[in-house]
Formats: C-alpha cells, sequence, structure tokens
C-alpha cells in the first residue's frame, strides 16, 4: 500500500472520516465484497450454479422420455436383423458428428451385409455429442414410428453437414423425411413437436451410465469395443466362437 | 460512481501514473472481453463443452463436468468483476493463473501427439486437423492474455472503475 501511495499522490490526502474510525477499530476499510474470501467464494458459487444449470440442459436429469412403441431392440432402442442372430451388435452414434459419418460409411455396410445373411442383429442407440444433434435425432425416431428409421438414417448420413457448420432444421428433416417415402403428418407433427426429445435424452444417459464417453461406440454380444472402427473383426471372432 | 481520469499532468511521474493507469484500463476491459467470450462461448453447450474437456485426456473422469461446465460460468464472473474493476489485483492473478493451466494443457496434448481442437472458445473435441502450428498459435495467443494479466498484477490501479477505491 505504501508504494501505491508514493505512486499516486492523491492517495496522499488524510484519510476521510469513517476511513479513520475503521483504522483506529483496527479493521481494513474495504467492503465485505471486496475480500479474497468473497471474492474465490463468488467464484466458486458460480461455477456451482454453472454445473447445475449445464446437467439441467444436458438433460441427464430428467430422463422423462415417451418410449416409442416401436422400438424392438434392447431398450427401446431401433433394430434390424434376425431375432435369432447369434450375434448383437449394439451402435450408439449421432446422426451429426463426422467420427460417427465416418464409421456409418465404412464399417456399417459390412455389419448390415452380415444382418441381411442372418449372422448379426444390429441395435441402434440414438445418442447425442451436441445439443443441436437433438433435432435430428428427435426425427430419426419419428420416422422410426412411421416405419422408415433405416432408410432415414442412411439418408441422414448421406447428406451429413461438415462439422461445426450449423444443425439440420426441422423443415429440412421433413423434407427428409419426404425423399424416404414418409408422407405423414403424424410425422411432420414429431419432428415439429420434438415428441421423443425426452426419449433421446435418457438413451443418451443410458449410454453414459454404460460408459460410453466417445462417439461412436460399439457393442459386440454386450461388450463395449476399445476402437469401433475395428468392430468386424470382433464380430467375426464371435461368430467363429458361436460355431 | 465512475471516475475518469484526472486534471492535466503537472509533473513526469504523474503523467507516467496516468498513462500507466490508462493501460490498465485497456489491459481491463481487453481482458474482461476475453473471459467473456470464452466463457459464452463454452457455456453455449454442455455436451460440446463435455467432449471438449474429456478429449484433452487430463482430468480424471469426475472431474470432466465440473470443469466443463463450472469453468465456464467462473470465466463469465471474472469477467464481470474486470468490468467493474472490483479486486483486480487479485482477478488478474487468477486470471494469469488459468492462463498458466491452458498453456500447459494445450503443451500437454501437443507433446502427447494427441489431437484436439483448443475448445477455448467453444467447439472442442478429437480434431484430426489439430497440428503443432494450431498449437503454437493457441499457446501464442494464451501467452498474450497472460501478459496482459501480468500487467494487471504489477499495475491493478485504472480509470473507470466502480465503486471508491
Amino acid at each position: 500500500m505504501a508504494k501505491m501511495q508514493a505512486r499516486d499522490p492523491r492517495l496522499n490526502r488524510p484519510p476521510t472520516g469513517p476511513n479513520r474510525a475503521a483504522r483506529r477499530r483496527g479493521k481494513s476499510s474495504r467492503p465485505w465484497w471486496r475480500h479474497p474470501a468473497a471474492i474465490l467464494g463468488l467464484l466458486v458459487v458460480l461455477g456451482v450454479i454453472g454445473v447445475l444449470i449445464q446437467s439441467h440442459r444436458s438433460g441427464r436429469t430428467s430422463g422423462t422420455g415417451q418410449r416409442p412403441a416401436h422400438g424392438q431392440g434392447p431398450g427401446g432402442s431401433e433394430v434390424i436383423g434376425a431375432a435369432g442372430a447369434p450375434v448383437l451388435v449394439e451402435v450408439y452414434s449421432d446422426f451429426e458428428c463426422r467420427r460417427c459419418g465416418q464409421f456409418q460409411r465404412t464399417v456399417e455396410p459390412q455389419i448390415r451385409k452380415l444382418v441381411d445373411e442372418g449372422k448379426v442383429r444390429m441395435a441402434y442407440y440414438v445418442s447425442l455429442t451436441k445439443m443441436d444433434s437433438l433435432t435430428s435425432a428427435n426425427a430419426s425416431i419419428c420416422a422410426g414410428e412411421q416405419g422408415a428409421f433405416w432408410p432415414y438414417h442412411d439418408y441422414l448420413f448421406a447428406y451429413q453437414l461438415p462439422e461445426n457448420s450449423g444443425s439440420r432444421t426441422p423443415d429440412q428433416l421433413i423434407q427428409f423425411g419426404r425423399q424416404v417415402g414418409i408422407n405423414s403428418s403424424a410425422f411432420d407433427a414429431c419432428v415439429k413437436d420434438g415428441t421423443y426429445n425426452g426419449w433421446v435424452y435418457q438413451i443418451n444417459a443410458q449410454g453414459g451410465a454404460r460408459g460410453i464417453r466417445i462417439l461412436p461406440a460399439i457393442f459386440v454380444n454386450g461388450r463395449v469395443l476399445s476402437d469401433p472402427f475395428s468392430a468386424l473383426t470382433t464380430i467375426q471372432e464371435a461368430l467363429k466362437a458361436q460355431r | 460512481m465512475i471516475r475518469v481520469g484526472a486534471a492535466a499532468p503537472d509533473r513526469p511521474e504523474r503523467r507516467a501514473m496516468i498513462w500507466s493507469k490508462w493501460i490498465s484500463t485497456i489491459c481491463r476491459f481487453t481482458l474482461a472481453g476475453v473471459w467473456l467470450w470464452a466463457g459464452l462461448a463454452k457455456a453455449a453447450d454442455p455436451l460440446v463443452a463435455e467432449r471438449a474437456v474429456r478429449a484433452y485426456q487430463l482430468a480424471p473422469e469426475v472431474l470432466v463436468k465440473p470443469v466443463a461446465w463450472g469453468l465456464p460460468f467462473m470465466e463469465i464472473g471474472l469477467a464481470a468483476l474486470l468490468a467493474f474493476g472490483i479486486a483486480t489485483r487479485m482477478i488478474a492473478a487468477i486470471s494469469l493463473a488459468l492462463f498458466g493451466l491452458f498453456i500447459a494443457a494445450i503443451g500437454s496434448v501437443w507433446v502427447r501427439g494427441i489431437q484436439v481442437a483448443c475448445g477455448c472458445f467453444g467447439g472442442g473435441g478429437e480434431d484430426p486437423s489439430a497440428s503443432w502450428i494450431s498449437y503454437g498459435l493457441e499457446i501464442a495467443r494464451d501467452v498474450g492474455f497472460a501478459a496482459i494479466a501480468a500487467w494487471m498484477v504489477a499495475r491493478p490501479q485504472s480509470f473507470l472503475v466502480f465503486g471508491r477505491r
């Protein structure tokens, strides 16, 4: 403080009334909100508020989604393939995540071939890497309701936007529906109302509870793969073990 | 009450002091702007923020969400305190420490060969296009911010401060 007084001549004035009184009582003249403890406390409180707000916004705390009637896979997921297939492949993915798109283009067609041969049953969990993906995630379940989840899923990935360039709007998503042959006002309303938003949050939270940290995440017969892009090797091994 | 610069200086050291206070004023509002921008951008999407923090592979899993979701709000708080000029030296010291932490974090992904987007001003996550150029630029930028914070620690006195000093 002495250094500062030397620097600022205006501070060389004798202290004013309340200041002097405070000094005589041996107290600091600073108001309470300028004390280091108050500032640190304020920052900690802000951090806690942030965690509460964001955990609420990310939907992890809700989990009261309307379960779609058509989801016949484990946990209400979308599913393709014979019920008696020896290998169950579970995919957690996001239509608007670049790495998920890579997986869909490179690995998924090979899994789908095994699905067609009746060797694999593939379940699909619509998950989120960002909040904005919710609209397209919900729309895909709406398409599922119309019995068109898989063509809609293919279409969304085929026309995936580049990373960090926004998200699909409800109107675009309804148009995509027309492209795969969905002509239903129920679908349009479902996309616009976000009917399955809560359900998507719930799937996402369940994925988190299963230990998923990065998308896409692949489970083969209930076991998570460390590298999703090596899924085919694991599936082939699982098929060999069945024989 | 807001007080603006006093009357014309009459002595060289006084002129130097007023100069220093104006520089500190500019530094204070620059730093406040940086924190506000960084905080708002990172608070925009909780899922993206979570992914960005996790991609660094530094914080243990239990700390990923507290860092991803709490830090941006603290940054907005730092911005507000700086804008009002409350506890400037302390806020500047906290800012300096945070920039040091960020520089260390970027340095560590660079050294470990992990490719991540900074996520310093929103976005983030794994990024195959990350290279020594992007890491170098990010570190250089943070060193610049740290220099501003260091100046504020040395010369916390400034103009346009809320309330009495």
